[in-house]
């Protein structure tokens, strides 16, 4: 009998032991996770905020998309397909809104942002990529059997030398898996966006998401320097930042750049046009710049170390530029003079939007946070 | 030979005959003298050489699965726990001054030199390790915090200010206001040349001695935070308790002369009493037990129980030499006496300690052990040696003339309780202690596990370490309720990607739970990291996937984020309090995160930090709560049972007990005591020795009862045979330990408070409810005679 009931514990050890195995899930992957709803998620690490008519959205950290009515003070966490650090948040109408992250996650929502949808992930962000590359080198060998002179030849088996590591840098990020950020999305309308973001990479669409073009070329980019930002100016053109000074203008919905004499080699973080469609670039260390007439830019000093993220122009044509510790410099764009006022939580701020009257809505390290700005000294 | 046989043939009522034990004690009362006496001078030796040790390990239940998991990776978590934190406050302006930079630099330097100090991981203004970095338009640049060429002029302090704001130690060891700095300094539990253990007492006396002393002024104040620095105020407190114990000797003298007139019997009791305690401290030495806080209350209880003990054989021997007896025959018969009932006494009181056993913690085992071996002394001493030598000293004439005046008449209080034993009077008695037993147990509900107190809450609130930590919380950003939870992963796995995803989403869960301040891990350092490596840009704060990126975001790594052999990463919780509801809900989240994301490759295990280790505390408290109140109530039972066979008489003498253990609780509650390692022993103490009052005064009762006495009759003969001796008991264990109510140490005046409350209640609630429950319950002669109401 206790042989039969032994035999009989053992067999149902085992049973629950395969059971158990069966129910234990697949390594953690945040990228194709939905975000946590979280009860704190408004104090996590938040980086970009926009706004439409109606709604207020922020993006951050663990996936979280917070969207707020204007004028209210409940945010709202959305349910959203992924947990990847969101970076960016494009907002096109009412219903129309995109959002972009780490490991090539780009999702959009149709409905003013009550549910999203992935509508590209790193993994085919690398197949994206890697196809693109190969067509490159198709069209290098092309050229190379086309070529005429034997210099000509030399540069071109020069370049798909260059092309092999790439793609041999491609292969191994298929083992390694998506690492790319994107750093920002913008779409011009429903159907044409682009995506930019870590060592270079630009993708643009047409139809809303449904194929993406790699435009890594657009720019003059060797190197790969990260893109930062890109702005919205006037007539519909498009002002791009990045590292190490990276600096081009499209005139075309973002086909064609072209590039601009940068006045910082440091890294620029965004740009803002103000009310005079003057444009304003900023970035690294209080770096502050201003366009006078077309693009020649001077210098505004900013009496700060510390980087300027984000920027926003106020209903009353004042420009406020956030960064580090805390730093926002109003800056009257007309006589160029700068205020400085410090947050008091100190901690970086990203970006930020104007709420009613004179408060400012800030994003960042600490999430969302409040600062009531002094009226314009006349 | 010829006066024992006399002896032997007297006859007194209830005596009896001589017992093979008094034969044996009186027969060779020399020998015996010369082996007390030998026995002593052994263990007063061992007795000499116990010290106080406060031993962190004795302190947790060493058992819980837990404790456990902090034992396999302690090594691995010193470096983020054993650590003491100076600041040094300027009252002058604030900290960028040439004159506070210079002490500043002398302390860092007074305390490297320190034996236990871990040299590298220091942290200061003036260590090298604190440096600044700045992303600039070519790259990282960063140095050391203090200038390289810091000559204390205003421009070496003006670029000092500017290295201190861009180091990122504002708040971490600069104070939030700049009055005050921090110098981290983590201890080696082991000293790695000699391999020698860290004394922490000795640590803390040299801070004091060393630091403190020799550097407070008038404009510098010096704030020492750190478990070091607790169990150093602990093993001091400690010792100041010990002196407590001749102050309870005093006050025990004062009222021993007040109870006998008589100075040389209140000698004896003294000293029987003291030599319990000197034997029960050269055994504990023997044993390899130690002292610890806690268990030095049972040199307390055991000089108290003794005392109690004793003055049963003294007031023994002066009736019988009121009756007449020689100073021999007097002890005798005082013995012949006694020691049946005492010896029931201290057996249920060594029973009822040992039942603290069930708590699973090792100081607690030490104080049942301890207990245990005391009250089993006493049968020796006071039992056996007091008889012995009062035979040879007898008492004084004083002593005897004032029995004979005493015992002329009846005490009106005697008379008071004895109405008790009316029926009226045990309704309305036993109705009071039901309505209050009701408002107790509603009252107890509100009692709480584990401590209340913020800061170190073994000590007072406004003891030096507590306001030093108050301090600190105060004027730096970081909370001193600690949390681990430590993720284990295969060796070589810490760190890889799926890995640290998982701990960063367990991090942001955590972060969510309410209560939770922080959380700091790897992941935490790796997203700042990889923010830092792309010149400061928050979009990149993010765990990268490739594992070259995150050895690069983790290179600036404080140490102690990833154990030696990459299979372990401490995630650091920072807590508001350590209330047991915040515990438990962190408890709870821990495991509904490890069910919610099951995983091969990581496993969230707790717990370490303080709080971590409290948790578990909390839980085998709750747990052993019951449990030993069920045990020691069981033994209680079982003792009464065998010894009086009646149900009714064990629910008389029991119910009071329960009344006084549900009364306490309520004190508890009220008083924002938490149940812990220090109060839960006391209620089986309370218990334990609380039934020794029920058995002396049932026992004394059932003999009248036993002769067709009526209730009223035989309860009056009972209080005029032991009531003084209960009352005085009541007092003298009180006093013992009412003067813990001044320890420095929070948990000994907590101790105190509950047992001194318990001791009298128990006093009062046997000498009322127990006549009265008698009634009630129609204990006695059938026949109740009207005519004595």
């Amino acid at each position: 009998m206790k042989r039969i009931a032994l035999a009989g514990i053992v067999t149902a050890l085992i049973t629950s032991a395969t059971v158990s195995a069966a129910v234990i899930a697949e390594t953690f992957d945040p990228l194709r996770t939905p975000a946590a709803q979280a009860p704190r998620a408004e104090q996590g690490l938040l980086i970009d905020i926009e706004q439409t008519v109606h709604r207020t959205f922020t993006v951050g950290d663990h996936g979280i998309l917070l969207s707020q009515g204007i004028g209210e003070s409940d945010w709202q966490q959305a349910i959203v397909p992924t947990s990847v650090l969101l970076t960016s948040i494009s907002v096109v109408d009412a219903e129309h809104i995109w959002a972009a992250g780490h490991q090539g996650a780009l999702i959009r929502s149709i409905d003013g942002g009550d549910t999203w949808q992935f509508m590209l992930d790193g993994q085919q962000l690398l197949d994206l990529e890697y196809e693109w590359l190969q067509d490159k080198q198709a069209a290098l060998e092309d050229a190379i059997e086309n070529a005429e002179d034997e210099y000509e030849i030399e540069e071109l088996e020069f370049e798909l030398d260059e092309l092999f590591f790439h793609i041999g840098g491609a292969e191994i990020q298929f083992d390694v898996g998506p690492t790319k950020p994107f750093l920002d999305v913008h779409f011009f309308n429903r159907e044409v966006g682009l995506a930019v973001g870590a060592y270079g990479t630009i993708l643009r669409t047409t139809n809303g998401g449904e194929s993406w073009q790699v435009m890594n070329d657009a720019i003059d980019n060797i190197t790969g320097y990260h893109i930062n930002k890109l702005v919205e100016g006037p007539e519909q053109s498009l002002i791009l930042v990045g590292e190490a000074g990276l600096l081009a203008r499209s005139d075309d919905l973002g086909e064609t750049f072209e590039m601009l004499d940068s006045p910082y080699h440091g890294s620029l973080f965004g740009a803002i046009f103000d009310a005079e469609e003057r444009l304003w670039v900023h970035g690294l260390r209080g770096n502050l710049y201003v366009a006078e007439d077309g693009y020649s830019f001077q210098q505004v000093m900013v009496n700060t170390r510390y980087n300027l993220n984000g920027a926003t122009l106020l209903a009353d044509g004042r420009l406020v530029f956030v960064g580090h510790a805390g730093v926002l410099a109003v800056v009257n764009p007309d006589s160029q003079e700068v205020e400085l006022f410090n947050h008091p939580s100190g901690v970086p701020i990203s970006n930020l939007v104007q709420g009613t009257g004179n408060e400012l809505i800030l994003v960042g390290r600490a999430g969302v946070q409040t600062f009531a700005l002094p009226a314009a000294s006349h | 030979m010829q006066e024992f046989d006399k002896i032997e043939s007297i006859s007194t009522a209830g005596y009896g005959k001589a017992s093979l034990a008094e034969k044996l004690l009186f027969r060779y009362r020399v020998f015996w003298l010369f082996v007390f006496a030998a026995l002593t001078a052994f263990l007063l030796y061992h007795a000499a050489q116990v010290r106080p040790d406060a031993s962190l390990q004795k302190m947790i239940p060493a058992n819980h699965e837990f404790v456990q998991n902090f034992f396999k990776y302690s090594d691995d978590l010193a470096a983020t726990g054993n650590a003491v934190r100076i600041s040094v406050e300027t009252t002058e302006g604030d900290i960028f001054s040439a004159e506070y930079q210079e002490i500043l630099r002398q302390i860092t330097d007074e305390i490297s030199f320190l034996n236990g100090v871990n040299r590298s991981g220091m942290r200061s203004i003036w260590t090298p390790n604190v440096r600044w970095s700045e992303v600039t338009e070519e790259g990282f640049v960063g140095g050391p915090v203090i200038p390289q060429n810091y000559d204390g002029s205003e421009e070496a302090l003006a670029q000092l200010q500017q290295n201190v704001l861009r180091s990122g130690t504002v708040g971490d060891l600069v104070a939030n206001n700049f009055r005050s700095s921090l110098i981290y300094v983590p201890l080696n539990e082991i000293n790695p040349e000699t391999g020698e253990a860290l004394d922490y007492h000795e640590f803390s006396l040299r801070l004091e001695s060393e630091i403190r002393s020799a550097f407070e002024s008038n404009t510098i104040n010096i704030q020492i935070v750190g478990f070091a620095k607790v169990v150093g105020d602990l093993i001091d407190g400690a010792m100041l308790v010990g002196g407590f114990f001749i102050l309870a000797m005093l006050i025990t003298f004062g009222m021993l002369f007040l109870y006998s007139r008589c100075v040389r019997s209140s000698i004896v009791v003294l000293l029987c009493s003291g030599i319990a305690v000197i034997w029960q401290l050269g055994i504990i030495k023997l044993i390899g037990s130690g002292i610890n806080p806690y268990s030095m209350l049972v040199p307390f209880l055991v000089f108290a129980i003794g005392v109690s003990h004793g003055v049963q054989i003294i007031n023994a021997v002066i009736a019988n030499t009121v009756d007449g007896a020689n100073k021999i025959d007097a002890s005798r018969l005082a013995f012949r006496g006694l020691y049946v009932a005492g010896l029931t006494a201290l057996v249920s009181d060594a029973v009822g300690f040992t039942t603290l056993m069930v708590i699973d913690i090792a100081v607690i085992k030490e104080l049942a052990i301890a207990a245990s071996i005391g009250v089993a002394v006493i049968v020796l001493t006071n039992l056996g040696l007091l008889p012995i030598l009062t035979s040879y000293m007898g008492v004084s004439k004083r002593g005897v003339t004032y029995l004979k005046k005493v015992q002329a008449k009846s005490h009106p209080i005697f008379l008071l309780f004895d109405r008790f034993t009316k029926l009226r009077w045990a309704i309305g008695a036993v109705a009071v202690a039901v309505l209050m037993s009701i408002w107790g147990i509603y009252q107890a509900q509100n009692l709480e596990i584990g401590d209340l107190d913020s800061g170190a809450p073994e000590l007072r609130a406004d003891s030096r370490y507590n306001l030093d930590n108050a301090f600190q919380v105060a004027n730096y950003s970081a909370s001193t309720d600690i949390f681990v939870v430590m993720a284990e992963t295969a060796p070589g796995e810490c760190i890889s990607y799926n890995n640290l995803a998982l701990i960063d989403r367990f991090q942001w869960h955590m972060e969510n739970v309410p209560g939770v301040q922080a959380v700091r891990s790897i992941v935490y350092v790796s997203k700042l990291g990889m923010a830092g490596t792309n010149e400061g840009n928050l979009k990149w704060s993010s765990v990268n996937r490739d594992n070259f990126v995150v050895n690069a975001s983790i290179s600036q790594a404080p140490s102690g984020l990833i154990n030696g052999d990459c299979s372990m990463a401490p995630v650091i919780i920072y807590l508001n309090d350590h209330k047991a509801d915040t515990l438990n809900r962190v408890v709870d989240e821990v495991r509904s995160f490890s069910e919610m994301h099951p995983s091969d490759s990581v496993e969230f295990l707790m717990a370490a930090g303080n709080s971590g280790i409290e948790a578990a505390t909390n839980k085998v408290i709750e747990d052993a709560q019951f449990r030993m109140l069920v045990w020691v109530y069981g033994v209680v039972i079982a003792l009464c049972l065998i010894t009086f066979r009646s149900i009714r008489t064990v629910l008389c003498i029991v119910l009071p007990l329960m009344f006084t253990t549900i009364m306490s609780q309520a004190l508890m509650a009220k008083l924002g005591i938490g149940v812990k390692v220090a109060t839960l022993p006391v209620i089986a103490l309370g218990v334990g020795i609380g039934v020794d009052y029920g058995i002396y005064i049932y026992s004394k009762m059932r003999e009248a009862l036993n002769q067709g006495r009526n209730l009223t009759d035989s309860y009056l003969f009972a209080l005029s045979k032991t009531g003084k001796a209960v009352g005085f008991t009541g007092l003298t264990l009180a006093i013992g330990v009412a003067t813990w109510i001044w320890s420095p140490i929070k948990f000994q005046a907590d101790m105190g408070l509950l047992l001194t409350f318990m001791f009298i209640w128990n006093m009062l609630g046997a000498l009322i409810l127990i006549p009265a429950l008698a009634r009630i319950f129609r204990v006695g002669p059938k026949s109740e005679p009207k005519s004595i109401a």
